[in-house]
């Protein structure tokens, strides 16, 4: 099957041409080694297939970070991926002075190359007339205008492609050293490369690459490079720097005289659109106003506007777990099946109508051109934490929930800034985390004298653990940045694209796809890890004494009426469930875990509800209910069944003020979710990332709440 | 090499220059290269973003915003403030 390469700039329409080429085929993988997504489909061609790869955009192929290498090993054959039998090079017709240099590069490396000259629309609206003929000829390589978002062109643009792959098409070799310095250069590494270990070069553009590569990338991607370069061009860091950029005015000299000779542009009748509405959007008053607006709107579909479709898909996972019950004899088959793999398959369907909303939220804003503007305007901000502007609507979605939050990275182009911003996304307060907070404030300080006055105690506390987890997150940025993610803040030179309106097929094929990837690959993990967390509090399976059961079944029995006798056999059920899950592997994890959460005042209780709530937080409270003796909350209004569960935590395990503030701040800051740990390995293709923040983040929640609690404890309070 | 241009982080919105040069040659200042901020090339300072005071500039017809830090690396020339009648071409 022929292999097709995709490349071109940013914002060219690449990934439209790539859906209008492969459809709903395409399926999103990783580069080997490293987080970059890796994005193929396939596509019918007469009798045969063609495998098309969409590149990552990209500038230029001399590359400044090893993410950028990426489409040059790619186009060269490197990291798993075949040499492509041809290249598709997206070009943004209205914009060709800028995207010609990275077709110029690549007719360089001597593929069959065909470019694909898109948004020719936009390019008339704006006055200008290419004359693609004369361009195909000047380059010696077909150049076919289209318009990706209606179709057009995409059949000439098949027949370029095969005809190229029949007749290779002699791409003009454009590359010549400006200067008998660089020509002398290039000899020389040339010459010396293979006695100092570089590979061999085909082309005076591949020396030109290796020359005006930068050593510490080389060193990143293929070890000992680097050196062998600096030995064997035996020219200063400086002096090649003063090379490359001779030759890119060399090349920029070179595009300016071919614009010059087949692009015409009549002056446009009025100013742009793009730029009358970045009066608005852009607008020093209006502009963060309308972002305000803007993001809260996305953050409110994600937080609120989710919940019905939640509501109904767990009321039709509970009818369905309910009709298995009915159908399976009682046995520990139908337990696993029940309470572990279909409430693994809920717990997973739950996070859909999140990931689907966030993602066609994004996929709007990318598509439009407003994504950009977002993150000039918060580059400044997220620059505090050394990251750049494009982490703010992952970690803002983290705010409703870490998962979709973590996904939300992969529009992050850096892979170092997205791993920052995937290990800090779960400091995010998310939505689970309110129930946990709000049964903490509603026990020990619902009568707290309001602060001024006005203001209730309980709702600042629980402002303060958002503000909590912001600031650690900014923290634990920057001590990232400086370790495990080290390097220079990524540049932000970004490219504000016109406005443009998104087309309903490319937003439709994006929440598809991130839907189905969480579902096929991080779905499976979910499942496993809840069925292994049901196992954990399921066995072993002890059941009550009997001699408490004897006490508690004289009881049903000296009831006096219906109800009371029911009532008593409720509490039989309730004693057992207590003591079954006591005595489980989870329980005896609870009682082992006692003498390190006794310091921040927990007991072995709470120490259950810790790794129950593992499942999702909002459930450390049914948890509790069960080990209090007082089931699962089944038939009781939520708020009685928070206060009953908030009095067994004063009661039994001696919940004070203080202890509940530590509580407060151990959920504030640790990683208590299993369906995060299950995104992050599989977002960063690694379970050192999770284990790493699992234990990270745990350990610095364990030292916040001591230290709190040691703070109160010294302040005199208890 | 003296450079006696004006570096583009201090040009006020509406600012037409064009590029004397490019200082330095590391990541960023090969980049703006590659992106076509060659010497002699026409740019104009379309306006300042809102929220920290990047620049958002028209350079061989596409817009690009470019950080104060990196904008301080491009040192302009003929420097010359456009009629207020909005100027055609970008």
């Amino acid at each position: 099957m022929p292999e097709i390469a995709l490349a071109g700039n940013p914002n060219t329409g690449k990934t439209t041409l790539f859906n209008a080429l492969t459809g709903s085929t395409a399926r999103v993988g990783n580069y080997p080694g490293i987080t970059v997504e890796r994005r193929s489909g396939v596509r019918q061609v007469g009798d045969g297939q063609w495998s098309i790869h969409d590149l990552p955009g990209c500038y230029s192929l001399l590359a400044l970070s090893p993410e950028e290498e990426i489409a040059h090993q790619a186009l060269t054959g490197a990291l798993g991926n075949p040499r492509p039998n041809a290249v598709i090079v997206v070009l943004d017709a209205g914009n060709l002075a800028r995207n010609l240099l990275l077709l110029m590069q690549i007719c360089d490396l001597g593929l069959p190359t065909v470019a694909a000259l898109n948004l020719m629309d936009e390019a008339s609206a704006r006055g200008l007339s290419i004359d693609h003929e004369g361009l195909s000829a000047a380059l010696g390589i077909p150049c076919v205008p289209m318009v990706a978002r209606r179709g057009e062109g995409v059949d000439a643009l098949e027949r370029a492609v095969q005809q190229a792959m029949q007749v290779p098409p002699v791409a003009r070799q454009r590359w010549q050293a400006p200067s008998p310095e660089l020509a002398a250069a290039l000899t020389a590494l040339r010459d010396r490369g293979a006695a100092h270990g570089l590979p061999p070069m085909a082309s005076e553009f591949e020396a030109c690459w290796w020359l005006f590569s930068d050593p510490e990338t080389l060193e990143a991607t293929r070890p000992g490079a680097g050196a062998a370069l600096v030995a064997a061009s035996g020219l200063s860091p400086s002096a090649r720097a003063a090379l490359r950029s001779q030759a890119t005015e060399a090349r920029f000299a070179d595009i300016d005289r071919l614009v010059a000779q087949h692009v015409s542009r009549a002056p446009p009748r009025r100013r742009p659109m793009t730029e009358r509405i970045d009066s608005v959007l852009l607008n020093p008053v209006g502009g963060p106003l309308l972002f305000l607006l803007v993001m809260g709107a996305l953050f409110q579909a994600v937080f609120a506007g989710v919940t019905p479709a939640v509501d109904a898909i767990d009321s039709v996972m509970a009818a369905i777990s309910g009709q298995v019950s009915q159908w399976m004899p009682a046995s520990v088959l139908r337990d696993v099946i029940v309470d572990g793999v279909l409430a693994g398959i809920a717990g997973t369907a739950v996070f859909v109508p999140q990931i689907a909303v966030l993602f066609l939220g994004i996929a709007l804003l990318e598509d439009s051109g407003y994504l950009a503007r977002a993150a000039l305007m918060t580059d400044r901000l997220l620059g505090r934490a050394g990251l750049p502007g494009t982490a703010f609507v992952p970690l803002l979605s983290s705010f409703a929930c870490n998962v979709p939050g973590i996904m939300a990275a992969r529009a992050m182009p850096s892979p170092s800034d997205r791993l920052v911003t995937i290990l800090i996304a779960p400091l995010m307060s998310c939505s689970a985390r309110l129930p946990v907070y709000t049964l903490v404030t509603a026990t020990v300080f619902a009568d707290a004298a309001p602060v001024f006055g006005v203001l209730s105690f309980g709702g600042l506390l629980v402002l303060g653990m958002y503000g909590l987890g912001l600031v650690l997150a900014l923290l634990v940025g920057a001590v990232l940045r400086r370790t495990v993610a080290r390097g220079p803040r990524s540049g932000l030179m970004l490219e504000l694209p016109p406005y443009r309106m998104p087309s309903a097929r490319n937003v439709a094929l994006v929440v598809w796809r991130r839907v189905r990837q969480f579902c096929l690959e991080t779905g499976p993990l979910i499942v496993a890890l809840t069925v292994v967390l049901w196992a954990l509090m399921t066995w072993p399976r002890v059941e009550l004494p009997a001699a408490t059961r004897a006490a508690l079944e004289a009881d049903v029995a000296a009831a006096v009426d219906a109800p009371g006798r029911e009532r008593a056999q409720v509490r039989i059920d309730d004693a057992a469930s207590a003591h079954a899950l006591s005595h489980s592997a989870a329980g005896v994890i609870g009682h082992a875990l006692e003498p390190v959460i006794a310091p921040l005042g927990f007991d072995w209780r709470i120490g259950i509800g810790l790794v129950g709530s593992f499942a999702a937080r909002e459930v450390l409270i049914p948890v509790l209910g069960r080990v209090y003796g007082r089931g699962g909350g089944e038939g009781l209004d939520e708020d009685a069944y928070q206060r009953q569960v908030g009095g067994a935590l004063v009661g039994v395990s001696q919940l004070t003020p203080l202890v509940g503030v530590s509580l407060m701040i151990f959920f504030a800051v640790a990683m208590q979710c299993m369906s995060t740990v299950a995104i992050i390995a599989r977002e960063t293709r690694s379970w050192r990332w999770p284990v790493a923040a699992l234990l990270g983040l745990n350990a610095l929640a364990w030292v916040l709440a001591y230290a709190a609690r040691q703070l109160g404890l010294a302040a005199g309070w208890s | 090499m003296a450079t006696q241009g004006r570096p583009l982080c201090d040009a006020d919105a509406g600012t037409d220059g064009e590029v004397l040069t490019i200082v330095g040659d590391g990541r960023v200042p090969s980049r703006l290269r590659e992106l076509g901020l060659t010497p002699g090339t026409g740019l104009r300072v379309v306006r300042r973003a809102p929220m920290g005071g990047a620049i958002v500039v028209q350079v061989r017809g596409f817009t690009l915003a470019l950080r104060r830090d990196e904008a301080a690396l491009v040192q302009l020339s003929a420097i010359g403030v456009p009629a207020l009648a909005g100027g055609g071409d970008a």
